[in-house]
């Protein structure tokens, strides 16, 4: 009796801690499985979505050469050559005239037994002759054949009659670009995953037809589609599978075992091309950051439920003396509650990443606009030197703050594919004024001899994105300006090259310093993140690193080019060469008001913002230009002053979005319905908010506002925007 | 305390699954072992293979086919150099894929399978029992632009080339020095070239048009320029791919009109039509004519009186634009994807492919400096006599012959034809042409039948049955009293049943095999087995029991040592051979380099080549006497 009354006060409690330990075990197991699929997903759904965008890239990129082979085939047609030299030299011609350094591609005419006429003479039977024998007028095609060192990408076009030379028994059949393959890269090239991407360009049959890499071939078969299928999938998947959702979507992706190492591919084929694009990426440079995330969750979950196991183990055996039998049951409800409850906290971190990013930009701009806000403010009381000097340093910092977050959101979104290039009308004279105009606050305070050499534009009228393309030269030209000692010289320079087709122009900015300049080794790395020059003394050229990573992506991403040539102690020039459709003047919107011009004296406006110390900058602002102020403190109080107030109370509303009881689109929303008050639906709504991204301004569109202000206010944009909104 | 231990244990356990979990991810080592270096080359794991073997474990056995006897010159030697672990099994194949349709239909496709005659159109019949190259490393090693013709719509690849035959026209230049001709560059320089050596009483242009090759490449080849047009290219694409089964009138009109004026002017007529291999040859080495067609491999072989200097021209166009060269793969390799799913198997056979294609294969196929790579990481050594060549492929100016078995056999039928006048114009040869491209091939109905099968693996007890069947047969039809004949000539196991006088051709036809009929004392015949054992580098050496010869009328008592075989002694029916009897005797095998050799040794100077080949008294015993093949005999004791 003594004997069995010592098993269960020992070996009972063992044996049920034994099985608690085991429980708890299999449900972290369980979690990070769960995890791990997610994580899987994740990082699919993130690879599918920068292949997309690599696809439209390189889609747009193939238009573009084709209209370029468009304007070869009628430059030569009617044409009658002499001898080979005759057409060695118009070849040159061509070639100077269509292949800028940008399109990095050479001109081929072939005659009827398939040989190769270059700008340097024939060159022999072009081994790649049978790609055009099918019927066919066009074909696309990777070249790599000893008839022309170098591998190209081909545009090759049937002429619609067929050219002669000397006495008429040779006849050219064809017209053809060779675009060198190293500048296709910009399309489909991605830092994202720190240059352990491969490339692969495959036939429709699976027949690798191109490799580029940094890395090995992997893969190492001259049919990628059986060594996918012959690859070790992961989470019961098959190539067929695979292939079957590409066929159907036109993209699919999947992770494999190749020589026992987990990577991740993506394919996507090309409308119109026998050419299937594929990256293949080794699965630990892949979503690193969503990895990382949840290697730290289950780590931090593995310690927290040890922690709970030891602690759950001591309560158990402290309890088991008490209340063995009815502790241990509600113990056991406890752990499993505990365990669900850990089970929503994982699940919610990771739902916490996918919306970080847009919390991150809101929740840091809204103490930022009260700093700035109120720092200008207190600037504008006549302040001692002393607090000046303190007030100056409070708005060197937040506007670097700012600058900071800004491009650290900014490479996030383009490097997850979420920036995409709209172009839209402009007017490209207009964007290199404003350029000038920012520029003109930069060199205020300097000594600099700044110069300028603007060509005027054949074209003006062009679709781009305005807002990228200025960001591209004031980035440019601010680094110029900041790494330029008093005395020196910047030039800015804009040229114009207009394309045979007469559909495209290209803008050539060039700026030109005579500043500190940059050693070999940084040149090569000044497109890299955070890459800074250590000068001795950082404070003084202070930045955050990122610009010119922005730069060069917000470039690739327009379809341009940047070079960089540098000299240290010498000074630093950057070409930026960007295509542009030409468009029609009318479809450009004369847009801008004259800050200075604008009178808002007496403007009556009905103010939305729940953040008591925005709505407080705002108001000494707005009111320093004359505006009588009405605020609001939430959704539902802007929609009832605006009710209660007879029409014409108020000239125009400022909404803040993100706003207890209604956020700024339900308030918008119940304003522009309002029964019995049509002037609801014509009055201005102007979103001030701190959602920053272009997404955020469609919103705001979308909801039926009609202009949309980012925080930290900037009163010369906010000026802009209602002078914009009244006609004033 | 004890309370402390069950707490502290628990945490173990806790911890131990914790750190299970995190360590699914580890990668596992890898210890495959490769066997070939940086450049593809095999590597001999000589020592721990030679150890096993040693040892008395069974040899991997694996049958390659062999397009042609070149191959046992120095590569068939060369494999089983570098693989010892392997017991090779080589047969002397004929040059056309359709023989491994006949194997395929016996349920008996070699291992290793190598075909000169090659086209996809062809091809594609044996693509079910093939192994796909696609995803190997071997097929990504080769010019994109040469595999995209061996690559089928769904992308597998399962005939990889090796390297570049080239063929041309071949001209003494010594005698055109002597006789003050230009050397010809274009195609009116050619024929000014013929006229004037027609007219100093020497055959200007010679060629054995009794052979189907060289009236198809002929015929091709007095048209390139023509072939090589977009609107050939096109002709081609479409026929290769089937969707076309005649000839274009637009693309082949053109080319027999070339062929009619090129016959007219060289002066080729009926005779030539009688040309055999040797003839024209013989004509070119005694000074008689200024040039025939041969490739890279006849300049080695027949230069001229001696100490002439020859060229290999390409074929002429009306200007030197368009002078173009004929070319070739020497020969194309596959493998069987019977016993491929095994991945020891496929490995094996991959690494022995691999070895036939890579560097030191190709040296060992062209080790006369006359042919040009297909593969990226081979670099072969052209021979003075083709420095003619190196512009030609700077501008890529190769063309590679159009070579479906129907586009041999029926060239020669129309290429005769013209010849001997039964065609009088080009449509009549291109009407020709088109109608037996639509009619039936012929040789396809049944003719024969054998009652009993033989094997043509060798045993030490009994040899090759198989080879030894027919050597039987052949010397009691030719009438000799003995027969001497490697092996492998015996190209399969003889399969009992019917068969069509195509397949029972494919049981002994290689091309490169003739016969010597000659008269030998005792002692010239045992100098004729000790050389031919001892031989090396040589058409007729002997690398292993299936490349060993079979006689018949006498018995070979050999030994083999670890260097190869050594003679014991022969005898005629367990009596040892008279070293003094003449006895008639017939040598089958290659005549250019293997006859002449063991001629040369055993002191003889007439050889009569004029009877029948293997394949032909196979023939005459199964389809025209309809009778069957002589029983084999155990002609072969090994030590």
């Amino acid at each position: 009796m003594q004997k069995r009354k010592r098993i269960i006060t020992y070996l009972l409690p063992v044996a049920f801690a034994m099985i608690l330990v085991v429980v708890l075990a299999f449900g972290v197991l369980f979690i990070r499985n769960s995890l791990m699929k997610l994580t899987i997903e994740e990082r699919s759904s993130q690879l599918e979505e920068m292949v997309t965008q690599i696809r439209t890239n390189l889609d747009n990129g193939l238009q573009t050469h084709w209209n370029l082979v468009a304007g070869l085939n009628n430059a030569v047609q009617g044409n009658h050559f002499k001898d080979s030299q005759d057409v060695s030299e118009n070849i040159a011609h061509m070639e100077n005239d269509f292949c800028t350094d940008m399109y990095g591609c050479r001109v081929m005419l072939l005659d009827e037994q398939g040989t190769a006429y270059l700008s340097d003479g024939p060159a022999g039977i072009w081994y790649d002759i049978s790609h055009l024998l099918d019927g066919e007028k066009r074909h696309t095609f990777v070249s790599e054949t000893d008839t022309i060192d170098g591998s190209f990408l081909v545009f090759s076009q049937e002429l619609d009659t067929p050219i002669t030379m000397g006495d008429d028994k040779i006849r050219f059949t064809h017209v053809v670009l060779l675009k060198d393959i190293r500048t296709v890269k910009q399309y489909y090239t991605t830092t994202t995953y720190g240059g352990s991407a491969a490339t692969y360009i495959i036939k429709k049959n699976g027949t690798l037809v191109y490799f580029d890499a940094d890395i090995d071939d992997v893969i190492g078969a001259r049919n990628v589609y059986k060594a996918l299928e012959e690859a070790e999938y992961v989470q019961g998947r098959s190539f067929d599978m695979i292939k079957e959702q590409l066929d159907k979507n036109g993209i699919a992706a999947a992770n494999i075992l190749l020589d026992q190492t987990e990577y991740y591919y993506c394919l996507t084929t090309l409308d119109d091309y026998d050419m299937t694009l594929m990256l293949l990426i080794p699965a630990d440079a892949v979503a690193i950051s969503t990895m990382n995330m949840m290697n730290s969750t289950v780590r931090t979950l593995t310690i927290f439920i040890s922690v709970i196991a030891l602690l759950m183990l001591l309560a158990f055996f402290s309890l088991i003396k008490v209340q063995r039998s009815s502790q241990m049951v509600k113990l056991e409800q406890e752990t499993n509650k505990e365990l669900n409850q850990l089970r929503l906290m994982a699940e919610s971190a990771n739902a916490a990443k996918s919306t970080f990013l847009n919390n991150m930009s809101h929740d840091i701009r809204t103490p930022m606009n009260a700093i700035i806000g109120f720092t200008n403010i207190a600037m504008k009381h006549s302040p001692s030197p002393e607090i000046k000097n303190c007030l100056d340093k409070i708005s060197d910092s937040s506007d670097h703050l700012l600058a900071l977050i800004n491009d650290v959101l900014d490479i996030s979104r383009i490097e997850s594919g979420k920036i995409q290039y709209m172009p839209t009308p402009v007017d490209i004279a207009e964007v290199s004024n404003s350029v000038l105009t920012i520029m003109s606050g930069y060199l205020s305070n300097r000594n600099i001899n700044f110069q300028t050499e603007v060509e005027e534009p054949q074209a003006r009228y062009v679709l781009t994105d305005a807002v990228r393309v200025r960001e591209i030269l004031v980035n440019i030209l601010g680094n110029a300006v900041k790494f330029t000692n008093d005395g020196g010289t910047v030039t800015y320079a804009v040229s114009y090259d207009k394309e045979k087709d007469e559909k495209y122009i290209h803008v050539r900015y060039r700026i030109t310093d005579t500043g500190i300049g940059m050693s070999e080794e940084f040149v090569d790395h000044i497109f890299d993140e955070f890459s800074q020059e250590e000068h001795g003394a950082r404070t003084q050229y202070k930045g955050t690193g990122l610009g010119m990573t922005i730069t060069k992506k917000y470039v690739d991403l327009m379809g341009g080019t940047i070079l960089v040539e540098s000299k240290k102690g010498v000074g630093s020039t950057f070409i930026v060469d960007l295509p542009m459709e030409i468009t029609d003047e009318c479809e450009v919107k004369k847009t801008d008001y004259a800050v200075d011009k604008v009178d808002l004296t007496g403007l009556k406006v009905l103010l939305a913002e729940d953040n008591d110390l925005n709505a407080e900058i705002a108001i000494v602002q707005l009111e320093e230009l004359g505006m009588q102020i009405t605020r609001a403190g939430d959704g539902d109080e802007v929609v009832n002053i605006f009710t209660d107030n007879p029409p014409g109370t108020f000239d125009i509303i400022l909404m803040d979005v993100m706003m207890p009881n209604k956020n700024g689109y339900e308030a918008t929303n119940a304003i522009r319905n309002l029964k019995n008050r049509p002037d609801g639906e014509e009055i201005p709504i102007i979103a001030m908010t701190a959602n920053a991204f272009a997404e955020d301004v469609q919103a705001s569109m979308e909801a039926g506002m009609n202009g949309h202000l980012s925080k930290p206010i900037v009163m010369d944009e906010v000026i802009k925007t209602i002078a914009r909104n009244l006609d004033r | 305390m004890k309370r402390a231990v069950c707490i502290l244990l628990s945490v173990v356990m806790a911890a131990t699954l914790f750190m299970g979990c995190g360590n699914q991810n580890g990668k596992e080592e890898n210890d495959v072992k490769t066997q070939t270096d940086e450049q593809g080359n095999v590597v001999s794991k000589a020592d721990e293979q030679e150890n096993a073997v040693s040892q008395g474990e069974q040899k991997e056995k694996v049958v390659v086919a062999c397009w042609g006897n070149q191959m046992l010159d120095t590569y068939t030697e060369y494999l089983c150099d570098l693989f010892p672990e392997v017991e090779f099994e080589f047969v002397l194949a004929t040059n056309s894929t359709d023989y491994y349709r006949f194997r395929q239909d016996h349920d008996d496709m070699p291992d290793i399978l190598t075909v000169r005659r090659f086209a996809l159109k062809d091809a594609v019949l044996l693509k079910d029992y093939l192994y796909d190259l696609s995803n190997t490393e071997l097929a990504s090693t080769y010019y994109g632009s040469y595999l995209d013709s061996y690559t089928y719509d769904d992308g597998s690849v399962n005939w990889l080339p090796t390297c570049e035959e080239v063929d041309g026209i071949i001209i003494n230049k010594t005698l055109f020095d002597e006789y003050n001709v230009p050397i010809p560059t274009d195609y009116e320089s050619f024929i000014d070239a013929c006229e004037t050596f027609e007219e100093a009483g020497i055959r200007s242009f010679v060629s054995d048009f009794s052979a189907d090759y060289t009236c198809m490449e002929v015929l091709q080849g007095a048209s390139i320029p023509m072939l090589q047009s977009i609107e050939g290219r096109k002709w081609r694409q479409q026929y290769e791919s089937g969707a076309t089964q005649e000839l274009s009138k637009e693309v082949w009109l053109p080319i027999f009109e070339n062929f009619f004026d090129f016959k007219e002017k060289v002066g080729l007529g009926a005779e030539d039509a009688t040309y055999q291999n040797r003839t024209p040859k013989e004509l070119f080495s005694e000074g008689k004519a200024a040039m025939f067609r041969g490739t890279g491999a006849d300049v080695i072989s027949f230069p001229g009186r001696g100490q002439d200097e020859v060229l290999l021209l390409p074929y002429f166009g009306q200007t030197e634009q368009n002078n173009w060269y004929l070319t070739y793969p020497t020969f194309q390799i596959a493998a069987s994807n019977k016993g491929m799913d095994d991945p020891e198997r496929e490995k094996l056979i991959l690494d022995i492919m691999t070895a036939m294609v890579n560097q030191q294969g190709q040296d060992h196929i062209s080790y006369g400096k006359n042919m040009v790579p297909y593969k990226k990481d081979v670099t072969l050594e052209l021979m003075p006599e083709m420095d003619n060549l190196k512009p030609y492929m700077e501008q890529n100016k190769l063309y590679i012959r159009l070579a479906s078995n129907e586009m041999f056999r029926i060239s020669k039928d129309v290429v005769q034809m013209i010849l001997n006048d039964e065609v009088k114009t080009p449509e009549e040869a291109l009407a020709v042409f088109n109608e037996e491209l639509a009619g039936e091939e012929p040789g396809t109905e049944i003719v024969a039948h054998i009652d009993t099968a033989y094997s043509n693996d060798f045993t030490p007890e009994h040899g090759n049955q198989a080879a030894s069947a027919i050597a039987n047969t052949m010397r009691v039809l030719s009438g000799v009293d003995l027969v001497f004949m490697q092996s492998c000539y015996a190209a399969s196991d003889i399969y009992a049943g019917d068969y069509s006088q195509k397949d029972l051709g494919y049981l002994a036809k290689n091309d490169g095999g003739w016969p010597g009929l000659m008269e030998l004392t005792g002692d010239q015949i045992y100098t004729l087995v000790e050389t031919t054992l001892s031989m090396t580098g040589n058409r007729g050496a002997v690398c292993n029991d299936s490349t060993l010869y079979v006689s018949s009328g006498f018995e070979m008592d050999i030994t083999k040592t670890e260097s190869g075989y050594t003679l014991n002694a022969l005898t005629i029916e367990g009596e040892e051979l008279d070293r003094s009897k003449t006895y008639s005797f017939l040598i089958y095998g290659e005549r250019d380099w293997y006859m002449s050799e063991v001629m040369e040794q055993m002191g003889v100077e007439e050889v009569d080549s004029t009877g029948p080949k293997a394949e032909g008294y196979l023939m005459q015993r199964l389809v025209e006497e309809g009778g069957q093949l002589e029983a084999p005999t155990d002609y072969i004791i090994m030590r």
